[in-house]
């Protein structure tokens, strides 16, 4: 089964392309706030390098989030387009699952806090606990919070050091520092979400569509169910509001 | 066989055109979820494009009675219109144009609009004069033919559908209050009282709205409670007339000095009874010929982009992969 898994809920696009359980390649892009024009065309290239094309596809994997929401809404959007034209399933997995399985990978501390930059001074965050095995048990919900008080959100659902990565460690790196709670990773390629570790989530490798649904790595969407693929927000739109009423009603300045 | 995308501003459309036979038109309207507002959340608008878009794609393909492999081509309006809203179209647009490896057609809203014209039993030709007015935008356009057009005026602050909303609004009607104030002014005395719009010299082809919208403030403020009571129609009248007045007589001004006797109407506010009515004596009084599409080709939809992009050029695959959206578009075509 020839699977494309993408992630754009950062500034770096990640793909990744799998066949029968194996992953064939993976490509890491800055995209900067360009997500709508860099991602088909590198899905595109990715694919002509393994001799496919967008059609040969078979299914999908997708980071929901949380991150920016334009960036998660044109990943979520084009693999939905896809699925829907190709008549091919697609499962959702969360951004900050998919970082933390690589942050465990590195082996170490039992506690795991993957950390996305949320914009607006705050990050995305959620509490893991890995097994040193390949499982992993959350230990939280996602949570939107200032760094600031990161060190005591990880030392509230932790009782050892955690090991944080992710771009929202490299975005406040110096708030970070000095927190015997956190240790922060400064590895690069652990600090930027991969499609590959989407899709070892996701548990698609070489399955059949009936086994991704019995795994836990998300949900499976198939046809109609399209429009229950949504991104993972957890801010709440209405901070729009005043921005929007003020720009209505000038006459009352 | 096109199967066009609308999401530039908050309705979620999906249509779907062969050759000049429009098969399915589904328009997934977000008012109700914006009522609550007051307004258009661009977010919100996000948020449920991004739920609604494969749904409305799905339900105008199985309403043509085709698939979506059978089609040609894919066209999008690209520009201009809300950034988080038209990427969702133009994300979907160009994800399934890839998948069925077919032809891709960016569309400019506005020209949209226009081609609403081009549909329906009666199609008309260019060149003509056409005002474009809704909740978004006021253009007044000279469509020479089907892919040249001159701008001749367009509003510097308000939209003409929004002066008429707002207007409801400061009245005491719900959102949006255009249709509502539509009804109200039916039963009340337009010659009530004035209310002055800007730009108002004769040859000034732009419009401006702030004016007329403060004015009712005002008026609403000094007027006196039981006065606006007894009154409320008749103020709704003479406000609604003076927006009316303004896009009338523009018009009317705009086919005069192009000399072109077609003019007609498109967007949201074509609906207006009464400016459907004051265009139709004007034009009759000058020996004008007038056209307006239905209402439901005059508010946001895909039909028009569907008919917008027969006239466009068709980008070939891979070359539109990397397309992006753009809010702000100098519709200069
Ligand atoms: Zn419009």
């Amino acid at each position: 089964m020839l699977t494309l898994a993408l992630d754009t809920a950062t500034e770096t696009l990640s793909l990744a392309l799998s066949a029968s359980g194996v992953i064939l390649c993976e490509r890491h892009v800055d995209a900067g706030r360009e997500h709508l024009e860099l991602l088909l065309p590198n899905i595109h290239v990715m694919l002509r390098e393994q001799g496919a094309g967008i059609a040969d596809l078979e299914a999908l994997v997708v980071g929901i989030g949380p991150g920016t929401f334009s960036g998660l809404r044109v990943g979520i959007v084009t693999a939905r387009g896809l699925a829907q034209a190709l008549e091919i399933p697609i499962v959702g997995v969360s951004t900050l699952d998919a970082l933390a399985r690589g942050l465990a990978a590195g082996a170490g501390p039992r506690f795991i806090l993957p950390v996305v930059d949320a914009r607006r001074g705050q990050v995305f965050t959620r509490m893991f606990e890995s097994d040193g095995h390949g499982s992993l048990r959350s230990l939280s919900g996602i949570e939107c919070l200032d760094p600031e008080t990161l060190a005591e959100f990880a030392s509230h659902h932790a009782d050892g050091p955690a090991v944080a990565g992710g771009n929202g460690v490299q975005a406040y790196y110096d708030a970070l520092t000095g927190f015997n709670e956190l240790q922060l990773t400064d590895d690069d390629a652990l600090n930027c979400v991969s499609a590959a570790r989407l899709l070892e989530q996701a548990s698609l490798h070489g399955e059949t569509k009936a086994g991704v649904s019995g795994s836990h790595g998300g949900n499976v969407f198939e046809g109609g169910d399209l429009a229950a693929l949504v991104p993972i927000y957890v801010r709440e739109p209405d901070a729009d509001k005043t921005a929007l009423l003020r720009k209505r009603e000038p006459w009352q300045t | 066989m096109i199967l066009a995308i609308e999401t530039s501003c908050d309705d979620t459309c999906a249509a779907v055109l062969d050759g000049d036979e429009l098969l399915a038109s589904v328009v997934s309207s977000q008012d109700s979820f914006h009522a609550r507002y007051g307004g258009v959340v661009p977010e919100v608008a996000s948020r449920h494009h991004l739920e609604l878009i494969n749904p409305v794609i799905g339900e105008a393909v199985s309403r043509s009675g085709t698939r979506l492999e059978r089609m040609e081509s894919i066209a999008v309006t690209t520009s201009p219109g809300l950034i988080g809203a038209l990427l969702v179209g133009v994300a979907t647009a160009k994800s399934i144009a890839a998948a069925l490896e077919c032809m891709l057609i960016p569309v400019n809203h506005l020209e949209g609009h226009i081609a609403a014209n081009y549909l329906g039993p009666e199609p008309l030709e260019p060149p003509f004069i056409c005002l474009i007015a809704s909740g978004g935008h006021t253009s007044l356009v000279h469509v020479l033919s089907y892919d040249e057009y001159r701008v001749l005026g367009s509003t510097l602050d308000d939209a003409a559908g929004e002066a008429l909303d707002k207007g409801a609004r400061l009245l005491g009607l719900g959102y949006p209050g255009g249709a509502e104030l539509d009804r109200l002014a039916a039963e009340g005395d337009r010659g009530f009282t004035r209310f002055p719009v800007g730009l108002d010299k004769p040859g000034n082809l732009d419009f401006s709205f702030s004016g007329v919208k403060t004015a009712l403030y005002y008026y609403l403020r000094d007027a006196g409670k039981r006065n606006i009571e007894l009154h409320r129609a008749d103020i709704a009248a003479s406000y609604q007339s003076a927006v009316v007045d303004a896009l009338v007589s523009k018009l009317m001004a705009a086919a005069a000095q192009s000399g072109c006797g077609i003019v007609c109407l498109s967007g949201g506010v074509s609906a207006n009874s009464e400016l459907r009515r004051r265009l139709r004596s004007a034009c009759e009084e000058r020996g004008y010929r007038s056209r307006v599409p239905s209402p439901e080709l005059c508010t946001d939809n895909a039909a028009m982009i569907a008919s917008a992009a027969r006239y466009k050029t068709a980008l070939e695959f891979p070359d539109y992969l990397n397309l992006g959206a753009v809010a702000a578009s100098g519709f200069a075509a």
